[in-house]
């Protein structure tokens, strides 16, 4: 256990110092010379000596690769520099800003996926070829179809402009929640509760369960007791896997109802050509997607006797 | 008549009766035996006809549109569903049945060329790793884990906007970055290949490793693949559409759908017809495309079925 943690978390070194050339790299590859990407449409207003600060600060003088250990530095140390946009203001402090709501959004629609697709993948599996069994199908695979992008538009026509039942977009009380959670939920949904049917069919099949029902024991024990529990452990795995996905999610939901998060900050400093900003949210979602991982890893090791002992 | 004749006698009588000798029963290859589960599969074959419908429309949409989807006519700008025109017309009164249309082709070019590029690196970074193992197996992973530490649609926004968005950045950007999840697949499904016997009589004749990958290893994971490829298709529009809408795919005036969905967004609330259709045409056919993947993965591991 204790070698399998330490070569875990080797790996996800790696990853991050592999995934940090190749943010660097891209950026790298953006129009016009470092320093003009850094300083934007400012840097004609600038003096002599902040042009001389910033040159010395990121080494941009020196040859790519001093560039690049500069940047990992600053980096670690949580440096991301200053946003060009918003003249003077530490890109950190803008990325903490916008933390909060995208934090918020990530969880509810987590949760909200989790609190739907186990219970429904759950009982299609037990009522198998039932109606419900098909009905959940059929929305697993409509909802893995899904353009989200368009579920949103669709649901602001609806409820917001037609029948006024939501507000369209922006932060505020529960109401504003209800669009954006679920639009980010969808994917996450179907996709967990297809997963969850397939486990529970296959744990369902083995010989413990038969061994369980045949020594008398409640169709409820055997359900709870046997099969979800068994069935529940490559569904966490997924989870963490999904990471990735959802912080995808993120950057189109919240673009589409003006949610104040770091996706929106994102998709906007793209547009802003604020690369100081989008090299920093890529690292930051990058780092968040390998911690994920190596989590969901540990946590599987945990929780399951089989891969603890190997 | 002696003992054994009369068994054989008896026993060719049973023969016949069920009605098994003589009929030789008829052969069939591997892949008409996968073509025949396919065909059991009720919504992959509707998907395949609506695939197959679209791919024509592609081909040739002049054929198909009622106007031009090009032409503006602003004195009919935002104009709902009529007789005249079934969708609508846009923000700039173009038709948008027609830009629909239209805007079929772009799935597919997009949908196609991304598959085949991310499929063929895929392949050969998934044949690769897992045939020869060891460091080369230790370094295309970390590769791999590397691509997928990226949200997806993260990376594509960013390297669109560096590269400047169009059709051949969003084909490049998109193929050159979903491959990872398929090397995965192949990967493991050559790991256990490579132990099979077969494998090793052809190196115990001689042949060498270039040979083995393509004429051995390969054809056997070529059912999944194909599998792989279908599913592939439905990612890639819903990525394409993805960028699109967010003004870093598809540029205009070339009519895609998700740009379409963009325009439907701007003037959400004076011409909201504008937006219902191209999403509607992204769910089918990405649908079509998902089921028909489902259909081939029954067909070809008939253990898997659900």
């Amino acid at each position: 256990m204790y070698r399998y943690v330490v070569q875990r978390l080797l790996q996800g070194i790696i990853v991050m110092f592999l995934v940090s050339i190749a943010t660097f790299g891209i950026l790298q590859a953006a129009p016009g010379s470092p320093i003009d990407t850094m300083l934007g449409e400012g840097a004609t207003q600038l003096t002599q000596e902040d042009y001389d600060r910033i040159l010395e600060k990121w080494g941009l003088d020196k040859p790519w690769y001093v560039q690049y250990f500069t940047w990992l530095r600053n980096f670690a140390t949580g440096d991301f520099g200053d946003s060009v946009v918003r003249a003077g203001v530490p890109v950190h402090e803008m990325v903490l800003e916008a933390a909060w709501p995208t934090v918020q959004l990530n969880v509810l629609a987590l949760a909200a996926a989790i609190a739907l697709a186990i219970p429904a993948g759950m009982f299609a599996a037990i009522r198998r070829y039932s109606i419900f069994d098909s009905a959940i199908m059929v929305w697993a695979s409509a909802g893995v179809a899904l353009p989200n992008f368009w579920v949103g538009l669709m649901l602001i026509i609806l409820l917001a402009l037609y029948l006024g039942w939501l507000p369209p977009s922006g932060p505020g009380d529960w109401k504003h929640y209800v669009m954006p959670v679920f639009v980010l939920a969808i994917n996450e949904t179907a996709i967990l509760a297809r997963l969850m049917r397939g486990a529970m069919l296959e744990v369902l099949g083995q010989d413990y369960i038969t061994t369980a029902r045949a020594k008398g024991l409640s169709e409820i024990v055997v359900i709870v007791r046997h099969a979800v529990r068994n069935a529940l452990l490559p569904i966490i795995t997924v989870i963490g896997l999904r990471a990735a996905f959802l912080l995808s999610g993120t950057v189109v939901v919240e673009t589409i109802f003006a949610w104040p998060g770091i996706g929106r900050l994102f998709y906007d400093s793209v547009f802003r050509s604020d690369y100081q900003v989008v090299q920093a949210i890529v690292m930051l979602f990058t780092v968040l997607v390998i911690l994920a991982n190596i989590l969901t890893d540990l946590t599987y090791a945990l929780i399951d006797p089989r891969i603890r002992l190997k | 008549m002696d003992r054994s004749t009369e068994q054989n006698l008896a026993r060719q009588q049973a023969v016949d009766d069920v009605g098994l000798a003589g009929v030789e029963r008829k052969r069939r290859s591997e892949w008409s035996r996968s073509w025949r589960r396919f065909v059991r599969f009720k919504p992959g074959v509707v998907s395949l006809v609506f695939i197959g419908v679209l791919a024509i429309v592609a081909l040739i949409p002049g054929v198909f549109e009622p106007y031009s989807y090009s032409e503006t006519n602003l004195r009919e700008r935002g104009n709902g569903p009529s007789w005249e025109h079934w969708l609508g017309q846009d923000d700039i009164g173009r038709d948008v049945l027609s830009r629909l249309i239209r805007g079929t082709r772009v799935a597919f070019v997009v949908g196609l060329s991304a598959m085949t590029i991310s499929l063929a690196v895929g392949l050969a970074v998934g044949a690769v790793s897992g045939y020869f193992g060891g460091w080369i197996d230790a370094v295309l992973s970390r590769i791999v884990d590397t691509l997928m530490a990226f949200p997806l649609l993260v990376l594509l926004i960013t390297l669109s906007a560096v590269m400047g968005p169009s059709l051949e950045t969003t084909v490049l950007v998109i193929g050159l970055t979903v491959w990872s999840t398929y090397a995965r697949v192949v990967r493991a499904d050559v790991l256990s290949i490579r132990e099979r016997e077969f494998v090793f009589a052809a190196r115990s004749i001689g042949a060498n490793d270039t040979r083995i990958i393509l004429r051995h290893v390969l054809p056997n994971v070529l059912g999944p693949v194909i599998v792989l490829a279908s599913l592939a298709v439905g990612n890639i529009i819903i990525l394409e559409s993805a960028l699109s809408f967010l003004g870093l795919g598809i540029q205009r005036p070339t009519p895609s759908w998700g740009g379409m969905l963009a325009d439907g967004r701007a003037h959400i609330r004076n011409y909201p017809h504008i937006a219902i259709a191209p999403g509607i045409m992204i769910f089918l056919t990405v649908l079509a495309f998902n089921l028909v993947g489902d259909g081939l993965r029954d067909a070809f591991d008939p253990r898997q079925r659900e």
